[in-house]
Parts: C-alpha cells; sequence; structure tokens
C-alpha cells in the first residue's frame, strides 16, 4: 500500500515537473535546442524497450525502428482515416505495435536466439516495403497532413510513463526472471518457469513503447516517411543498448541522450558521424566491454559516489 | 511429499547419434539412487530427458501414475521434480536470494517458500551469510549448494542431481553428501549421478551403472560397493 502510494507520487511529481517545464520554460526556450530535447525523448522511449528485451531479457532483435513504424503508420491512419485525435493516436500506435510484436515473438522466440536476430531484421525490411507499395499509406512519398501535437509535454508525459511502467516490471520478480532467461535460460526452464512466455512478456512491452515512440514522431512534423525508420535506426538503438550498459535500464537512456544529441553538436561534421559512433563504440568496447554503466543504475552509481565522497564514513565492514 | 520415479525403454538421440538406448530405472519413493558411469555415458542425457529438457524418441517417464514425456520442462517442475544441473549453473547477474526465489517460482504459498528459504539456509549458512551478493562471486563450493538449494526451493518430491561434487574439495564434498543425505531424510526422493562412486554408494540405497547409452547393472548400493568390476571401474581398484 504504501509503496504503491511512493509510486503514484513519484509518478505525479515527474509529471508536474513535465508539464512545468512545458508550461513556463519551453515557450522561451530556443526552439532548436526544444527540437533536439524532444527528438531524444522520442528515442528515450523505443530505447527503453530495447533495453528490457534486449538488455535484460538477452534477446537480439535487430529491428526494433519496424515497431516504431508499426506505431507511427497506425497512429497516422486512425488519425487521417477514423479520425482518431492524437492522445487516442499515440494508443493506437502502441498497441499495434505491441500486438505485431506478439506475431513476430510468438514463434521466433521459441527458437534460439540466433532466429530472432534474422526474424526481426527481416521484418524490419519487410515492413518498410510494405509501406512503400501501399498507396493507402503514402507510399515512399509517405503520409502528410497529420495533426501537429508531439510537444515536450505530451513527450515526456510518454517517456516519464514508460520509464516508470519498465522499471517497475524490472523491479517486480519478473525482472528477475528476465535476467534468468538472459544468463541462462535453459536453467530457468528447468526451475519451472516458461521462458517463452517471459520472452514474449518482454517483447510485446518493448514493441509497445517503440510503437508509442513512432507515433509520436507522426505527430510531430506532420508528416512520415518509411526512409525515417530504417534498419540503420534498429542498429543505432542496438548500440545504445549496448553502450549504456546491458542488465541497466538508466545506462542506456543516458547513452541514448548522448548518441541522439550527439550529432547535433556535430552538425559542422554531420558527415563523421557514423565514424564518430564507430570510434565511440571501439573505445567503449576497449575501456568499458560492459557498458557505461554495466549492469548497474545510475542510482546505484551515485549512491556508492556519494559513499566514497570525501570525509564519509567507511561503510567497510 | 515423495514419489516413485518410473524410467521405461528411453532412447534419446542427437541427430544421428543415439545417447540412450531404451533405459530402465527405477527410483523408488523416499531412498537415494545413484546413477554411475564413465565420462559421455549419457548421465546428462538421462536427467535432462526427465526433466523434459530433451524429448526423446521413445519411451516413458512417470512419476507416480503421471506420464511426463511430452510436457514442457515447466509442468515437470510442477508434477514435482526438480534438478541441478551439471555445471552448478547459478544466476551470476541475480544475489543468492533471487536465485533461491526464483526456485520457488511455481510455488504460491508465500509462508512456505519462507520456511524453506530458512531451511536452506540453515543447511548451508555461508549462503545465509551472503543472501544479498551476486551468485557469480560465490565461491566453486558455494554456487553448488546454491544450486542444490535453488532445486529444493520448489519443494519438488524428486531432487534430480547431476554432478555435485564436481570440481570441489574433498571437506566440502562432504558436507553436500551429508546435506543431501538429510533432504532425503526428510523425505525426498532423490536420484544422483556421479563420479565420485565411492562416496555416492555411501550414501545410497540402490545404484545403477550406465555404460554408452545402456543400463549395465542395478543392485543394491552395498553390493556394488564390494563388486569386484565396479571396483575397478569406477572405485580405482
Ligand atoms: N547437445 C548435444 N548434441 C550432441 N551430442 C550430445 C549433446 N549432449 C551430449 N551429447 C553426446 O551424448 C553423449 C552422452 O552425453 P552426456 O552429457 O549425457 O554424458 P554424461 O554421462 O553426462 O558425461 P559426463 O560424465 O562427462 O558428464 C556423449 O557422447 C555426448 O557427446
Ligand atoms: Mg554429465
Amino acid at each position: 500500500m504504501r509503496q504503491g502510494a511512493l509510486a503514484y507520487g513519484i509518478l505525479a511529481l515527474l509529471l508536474a515537473a513535465v508539464w512545468g517545464i512545458e508550461l513556463f520554460l519551453v515557450p522561451w526556450t530556443d526552439p532548436y535546442l526544444t527540437d533536439i530535447v524532444i527528438r531524444v525523448g522520442i528515442n528515450l522511449l523505443a530505447v527503453m524497450g530495447l533495453a528490457l528485451v534486449l538488455g535484460f531479457t538477452g534477446q537480439f532483435s535487430l529491428g526494433h525502428a519496424g515497431f516504431m513504424a508499426v506505431g507511427a503508420y497506425a497512429a497516422a491512419a486512425s488519425t487521417l482515416y477514423a479520425g482518431v485525435p492524437p492522445v487516442g493516436g499515440i494508443v493506437v500506435g502502441g498497441l499495434v505495435a505491441a500486438l505485431a510484436g506478439f506475431g513476430v515473438g510468438l514463434p521466433t522466440l521459441r527458437l534460439s536466439g540466433d532466429y530472432l536476430a534474422v526474424v526481426t531484421l527481416g521484418f524490419n525490411g519487410i515492413i518498410i516495403v510494405l509501406i512503400q507499395n501501399s498507396p493507402a499509406l503514402g507510399g515512399a512519398q509517405g503520409l502528410t497532413g497529420l495533426p501537429v501535437a508531439t510537444t515536450f509535454g505530451l513527450t515526456f508525459t510518454c517517456v516519464v510513463l514508460g520509464g516508470l511502467f519498465i522499471r517497475n516490471l524490472l523491479v517486480s520478480p519478473l525482472g528477475r526472471v528476465f535476467e534468468a532467461v538472459r544468463d541462462n535460460e535453459i536453467a530457468t526452464r528447468s526451475l519451472g518457469i516458461d521462458t517463452t512466455r517471459a520472452k514474449v512478456l518482454a517483447f510485446v512491452v518493448g514493441a509497445f513503447w517503440a510503437g508509442v515512440s513512432g507515433a509520436l514522431i507522426a505527430y510531430y512534423r506532420s508528416s512520415i516517411f518509411p526512409s525515417q525508420f530504417q534498419f540503420d535506426r534498429s542498429i543505432e538503438q542496438v548500440a545504445m543498448v549496448v553502450l549504456g550498459g546491458t542488465g541497466s535500464l538508466s545506462g542506456p537512456l543516458i547513452a541514448a541522450t548522448i548518441l541522439s544529441a550527439l550529432p547535433e553538436v556535430l552538425r559542422p561534421v554531420a558527415q563523421y558521424r557514423m565514424v564518430i559512433y564507430s570510434i565511440v563504440l571501439i573505445a567503449m568496447m576497449i575501456l568499458r566491454p560492459t557498458g557505461l554503466l554495466g549492469n548497474h543504475e545510475l542510482s546505484d552509481v551515485l549512491k556508492r559516489l556519494w559513499q566514497k565522497r570525501p570525509g564519509a564514513r567507511s561503510t567497510a565492514a | 511429499m515423495s514419489a516413485t520415479l518410473a524410467v521405461r525403454g528411453l532412447s534419446v538421440f542427437y541427430g544421428q547419434m543415439q545417447a540412450l538406448h531404451g533405459v530402465d530405472i527405477d527410483v523408488p519413493k523416499g531412498q537415494i539412487t545413484a546413477l554411475l558411469g564413465a565420462n559421455g555415458a549419457g548421465k546428462t542425457t538421462l536427467l535432462r530427458t526427465i526433466s523434459g529438457l530433451n524429448t526423446p524418441r521413445s519411451g516413458s517417464v512417470r512419476i507416480d501414475e503421471t506420464e511426463l514425456v511430452g510436457k514442457p520442462a515447466h509442468e515437470v517442475v510442477s508434477a514435482g521434480i526438480s534438478q541441478s544441473p551439471e555445471g552448478r549453473q547459478v544466476f551470476p547477474n541475480l544475489t543468492v536470494r533471487e536465485n533461491l526465489q526464483l526456485g520457488a517460482w511455481i510455488r504460491k504459498d508465500k509462508d512456505g517458500v519462507r520456511a524453506d528459504m530458512d531451511r536452506v539456509v540453515g543447511l548451508w549458512p555461508r549462503l545465509g551469510e551472503r543472501l544479498a551478493q551476486r551468485a557469480g562471486t560465490l565461491s566453486g563450493g558455494e554456487q553448488q549448494m546454491l544450486a542444490i538449494g535453488r532445486a529444493m526451493m520448489s519443494r519438488p518430491r524428486i531432487l534430480l542431481l547431476d554432478e555435485p561434487s564436481l570440481g570441489l574439495a574433498p571437506v566440502i564434498v562432504a558436507g553436500i553428501f551429508e546435506t543431501i543425505q538429510a533432504v532425503n531424510q526428510e523425505g525426498t526422493t532423490v536420484l544422483l549421478v556421479e563420479q565420485n562412486a565411492h562416496l555416492a554408494l555411501k550414501i545410497a540405497h540402490w545404484g545403477y551403472v550406465l555404460e554408452t547409452g545402456a543400463i549395465q547393472k542395478r543392485a543394491p548400493a552395498a553390493e556394488l560397493l564390494d563388486d569386484d568390476a565396479i571396483r575397478a571401474a569406477y572405485l580405482g581398484g
């Protein structure tokens, strides 16, 4: 009971902060900066889902951007063809992407990990080709005429909801099951745990938030294009999770923030972005093979730093 | 809290290679049955097949009257069988407590789970002192204790142990075998796979010898301890 009240308190506090910023700060902020922050937020939503699937459950999904595409186009279609308002469209986008995640995950996750990588890769490609060849979805020219609704407030409301949802899932007993599946699936099965079910659950939740992320893109600039959801985007997200630390939620979110903002910061040398990515990746593999935070959370790291601060009482026994 | 396990005509293949050739084994209720055999004889294959992790080409595995072949691994645990696998296989990134809790995943009785956690900690106080430690940082012996304790947390009627002595110092092994005996005396049926034939036969009631996928011998454990051929092959003279 007290735990629950605390969680709702945190949720209310974070949402109040988001909307406080939206109402009192954003109007006076450089729109260019706001634009970067919104793009970062959209990436955060996709990456937190992938952190659950790849980082915690160990399932190598290489087509996360495909689920963003499903979410984006489902939201756009619901608005253009059925008049669903954007907030409803975001829910539709998440749900349809979750359904797609179920369809891809259920048959594939029974098999060994290698199949998932191949199938999700194919899924990402097939979705793009389907959209490009569907006149109703605008084909390669994209869909236009969507209402603009993705503000800082809406984006970060989704980020807060998604972040708390996934965090709660991870601290629940199910979170331990996800990690057990990642560390040793056979041993997990031998304990009486239906690992396929656990993997599908993680996959569907991850797809849902990727769908929400895609839907926010649909309502951001009034148009969407299939080229926004291609394979390179999926790979970028895998890089963010691996760089941030598998088995950490805050690590990938920090990595996603840095790597999403980096191209903007490096705009003058934008053509070297992938080179810089590669260098950062290689440097990371050498210097921190377990990622930025390894399997720790930011809060653990801060706690440890706090305990190690000069003048702190030694906690060693 | 005990049950009889009956394996009949079990044949298992890895591709073209037949690993088990119509194996028959009885694990009587409330007793310890030892399964001996050289490397590659098929002991692990047999335990994995009982647990539903391998699918046999033919044969049957029954706990009391319930057929287990064809059931997924998680239903086998619900039916009352759990396994401490070869090579420990604890979850290195989870704490000792979380490893034990996962062992009790199928159970709904929270008080019973807590009581069994206390029981495991009572058997191995070293685990109790390390409940919040990540399992990957435990010593080999501690990990073996944890693997067995984790298998006990589902409160199995039949406990399968695959080489609990593997790679451990003799004094640690002696402690683990004492505990296996204690668990058995509390009523759990045990099927024990061991290379350390002498120790296994000393605590077992029955012994089987598996050779290249087929049962070569079945006898009371005391008899096998005295058997010249067995002494030569598995007891170092
Ligand atoms: N996954 C697998 N694929 C192919 N062959 C396998 C597989 N697992 C085991 N085998 C083969 O099956 C035979 C029996 O192996 P198993 O692991 O059951 O032996 P074991 O009696 O447990 O041996 P050890 O005492 O060394 O643990 C061996 O010849 C082994 O090479
Ligand atoms: Mg073996």
